[in-house]
Order: structure tokens, then sequence, then C-alpha cells
């Protein structure tokens, strides 16, 4: 089998994470294996947007936050002094609303290229077209480039977001709740696209779908009041879980 | 929390106990029959199975549609998967109950001395059977194992009883077709016994997750190799 093989791409160890007072994740160890899809589920508020944002430094930006443990990625810690920049370059995030700049699907797209210095029409021309193929995306926009990205839906917006996240080449993908506001035919083309980008991207994806967890992740982790609870192939997980708590989050039988 | 899955999967037990009753009935009717050579009741046992397989498809629709409507995951998704599958088992029980039956209807013209060792090997299935679907609505391992264990027995009477009709084939004092009837009810009640056995191995999926093959240990062990 494949998953013998596979490289862990980010290590997790004893991660801790306190909002102030609130301890919001509590001795996280998870391994984060190249070229699969993970996906984090548990009820609200368990912390897996929390999570999510350490793998890339996104929780740098609120107040209060101390976390301790040690986070690597290819090996490299990142929780020390790393250049957050470029760390966001390799470890891109997708949100849950689709959140286009308020300017043209083209300069959505060149937007992270651009800051990241490449200046030439032709690279920029062909960086665009590559991600919004990647997106799934380039044949329903390439007729209108130079449209406000706002004028398209919202399947077609969240795509758009992950061309935008795609173009600066990154090599892990965040995606929190990528779905959740979209129709199922969007739905199914943005999981179509996790199944084709994990050949080229580790992929974290939040979901509160666990029928979408089956579908495209290889491994799921169930978090709990900020615990890791069990995580395993997800295979294992929905057919059965070896923790009884995840055994009844799954089956809708909590609290 | 998911109370419509919760009530649906206990209609669904509901309904296995009953369909479990009716193929409990079929067998000691034809067992009786088999005792007394009673056509009639032979009879009665081949008409009800069209009510047995209704009641069979019945519940597989019900799977189905709970597979479709409610997405069923870990123990639900076992228990809903194994129930779709043991329902086959107990369905395959009826139909070899109404062939027996109908050898029963063959035979019953010149009734000939049914060798006791026959009785014996429906008794254990018999046994098997109704253990088997306790075991499966109760979800009780134990009972489960146990049911397997007594398999060999069953097939140890067979192998017996196949001999014992070979020799009496060979030996030429009965009819022959009547002893083939005869080996065939043996054999139905060997694969009764087997299917028993299915269905105490889906009790123990629904507990670990893992469907094993419990009766024959050589099977076991290809069954793991090929893995
Ligand atoms: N900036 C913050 N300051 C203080 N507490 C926070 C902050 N962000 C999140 N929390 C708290 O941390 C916990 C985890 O929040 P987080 O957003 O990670 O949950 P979640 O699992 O993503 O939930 P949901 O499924 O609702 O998105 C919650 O109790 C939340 O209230
Ligand atoms: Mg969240």
């Amino acid at each position: 089998m494949q998953k013998e093989i596979s490289k862990k791409k980010i290590v997790v160890k004893d991660l801790n994470l306190f909002y102030g007072e609130f301890h919001a994740l509590k001795a996280i160890n998870m391994d984060i294996y190249e070229g699969e899809v993970t996906a984090l589920i548990g009820p609200s508020g368990c912390g897996k947007s929390t999570f999510l944002k350490t793998l890339n430094r996104m929780n740098d930006l609120v107040e209060h936050v101390r976390v301790t443990g040690s986070i690597t990625l290819d090996g490299n810690e990142i929780l020390s002094d790393v250049d957050v920049v470029a760390l966001r370059k390799r470890v891109g995030m997708v949100f849950q609303k689709p959140n286009p700049f308020p300017m043209s699907i083209y300069d959505n797209v060149a937007y992270g290229p651009r800051i990241h210095g490449i200046k030439k029409k032709s690279q920029l021309d062909e960086i665009v077209e590559k991600s919004l193929r990647a997106a799934a995306l380039w044949d329903e926009v390439s007729d209108r480039l130079s449209k406000s990205a706002l004028g398209i839906s919202g399947g077609q917006q969240q795509r758009l977001c992950i061309a935008r996240t795609l173009a600066t080449e990154p090599e892990v993908l965040l995606m929190d709740e990528p779905t959740s506001a979209l129709d199922p035919i969007s739905t199914s083309k943005i999981e179509e696209l996790c199944e084709t980008l994990k050949k080229n991207y580790t992929i974290v994806i939040v979901t509160h779908n666990m029928q979408q967890a089956g579908r495209i992740s290889d491994r799921t982790a169930f978090f709990l009041l900020g615990e890791l609870v069990e995580y395993d192939l997800t295979e294992r997980i929905f057919h059965r879980p070896r923790n009884e708590k995840t055994e009844r989050y799954i089956t809708g039988r909590f609290g | 929390m998911r109370y419509h899955l919760e009530k649906s999967l206990q209609e669904l037990k509901d309904e296995i106990g009953r369909l479990g009753g009716m193929v409990e009935e079929s067998l000691d009717k034809t067992f009786l029959a088999l005792q007394t050579m009673d056509e009639a009741l032979a009879r009665d046992v081949i008409i009800h199975d069209d009510a047995i397989d209704h009641a069979e498809s019945n519940i597989e629709k019900k799977c189905l549609s709970l597979f479709a409507l409610q997405q069923p995951l870990a123990r639900d998704l076992r228990m809903i998967g194994s129930t779709l599958k043991m329902i086959t088992d107990l369905e395959r029980i009826a139909d070899h109950a109404a062939d027996i039956s109908e050898l029963i209807l063959r035979l019953a013209p010149k009734p000939q001395a049914i060798h006791p060792d026959i009785f014996r090997m429906a008794e254990k299935a018999r046994n098997m059977v109704g253990r088997s679907i306790d075991a499966f609505i109760n979800q009780d391992m134990e009972t489960a194992r146990a049911v397997c264990r007594d398999d060999d027995a069953v097939d140890q009477l067979f192998n017996e009883l196949v001999m014992h009709i070979a020799t009496q084939i060979k030996s030429g004092d009965r009819s022959v077709e009547q002893l083939i009837d005869i080996m065939f009810i043996v054999k139905y009640l060997e694969r009764i016994g087997d299917h028993a056995t299915n269905i105490c191995e889906w009790v123990v999926y629904n507990e670990t997750g893992m469907h094993q093959h419990l009766q024959h240990p050589q099977e076991n062990l290809e069954e793991t190799q090929q893995d």
C-alpha cells in the first residue's frame, strides 16, 4: 500500500495553545503526511480552526496567544523564529467564506506572485492560467479574466480563492470548511479538486460534513475540547473507530 | 439525537426477529414433515416460502433507504451492512427448508426408514439457526462463537452420513433414487448449519469491524494469506 511509504510532511509534537487563560489546544501530537488529504473533524469550538491556523502561524495575528511545543515542516521548526511570510507561501490557506479581493479575476490570482516579485506579464499570464486550470475554474472564466471577481458565483469564488492560493505554489494547502457555503455541485467540484491536487500538495481540511471527510480524506483527526481524541485512516475512523467518543460523535449521538 | 435512525434501527431488529421467526417455523414444519412424511405440511412450507422472500426483500429495501437517507457510520454502518448480509443467509435457510420439503414430497409415497442421525443433524442445525438469530439481535458474541463451534458437529454428522449412504447405494438394497434424495437432504442440512455460522460471523463483525470466517480453520488461513 502507498500509505507505508508516505513521508511525514508536518510533525506536531506536544502542541499547546492558549488564548490568554483559555487552553484551546492540549498536548497535540500528530503527523501529517505528504500527498494525502487529512480531515479535521469535531464539534464546534473544539479547536479545529485554531489547530489549522497554527500550521502557518496565522494565530500570530491574534493577541494574547501563547503556543508551546513543536511543529516541523519538512523537519524544520516553524514555531520559533522563521520568516512567516515565506512560511505562508509554502503553507497556503483557504477560508470558509470565499473572500475574493475586490479586483479582477486575473488580479486576484496574480496578487500573490506579484507580491513575491514577479512582474513580467507573460510569466504572470502563465501562472494565472495554470492556477485557474488547477483549480478547475479556467474553462468557466477564461473569457472574462478582467471582470470583477465579485461577479462570479460563490462556488466559482471559492475555486478562485483556491487558485489564488495555488498561484504562490504552496506545498501545503489548509482549508477551513471550504464548501460549507456551497451547493452540492460546487462542493463536488472542490472535492474532486482535492483528489487531483493531493498528488502535488499536502492538504489539511476542516469539515463538519462527515460524508465529505469520508469521500476525500485519507486520514481523519477527531478533536474534542482542544484534545486530539483519535487520529487514524479515515476508513478505520468511519468504519470502526477505537474510541467511544469518536464513535458517538460520528454516529451523531453526542451530547 | 439521530432519533430517527435510532428508531429505524430498532424497527430493523424487530423485523429481523419476525423474519427469523418465520424461518424457524419453516424449519420446524419441515423436520416434523420429515419425521411423519406429512405431505400437507411439506406443501405448506413450500407455499410459505414466498412470504419469507417478501419479508427479506422488505428488510433489504429498508437497509438501502437507510444508507441513502441516513448515511450511517461506524456502529450504525456495520449494523445495517451486516443486516443486509445476514438476511440473505436467513432467506437461504428458508429456501433449503423448502428444498427439503420438495424432497419429502418425492419420498412420501414410498416411505422408507430415515437414519436417526439425520434427525440429530436436523436438530443441531435447527438449534444453531435459532441461536444465531438471537445472537444477532442481542449482539451476543459468546453465543455467536459457540454456534460456530457447533457447526463442526454438524459437519461431522454430514461426513458420516454421506459415507453411510454411499455404502447403502453400493449394497443395492434400496432405491438409488431415494438414497440420492436423502443425500440431498443431508447436504441441505449441512448448508443450513453453514448459513447459521455466517450469521454469527456478522455478529462478530458488528462488534470488531472485521469479518472473519469462524468455521473451518483451513479456510481461515487461506483468507488471511490473501489479504
Ligand atoms: N481569538 C480568540 N480568542 C479567544 N478565544 C478564542 C479565539 N479564537 C477561538 N477561541 C476559542 O477557542 C476554542 C476553539 O475555537 P476554534 O475556532 O478553533 O474552534 P473550531 O473547532 O474551529 O469551531 P467551529 O467548528 O465552530 O469553527 C473555542 O472555544 C473558541 O471560543
Ligand atoms: Mg472553525
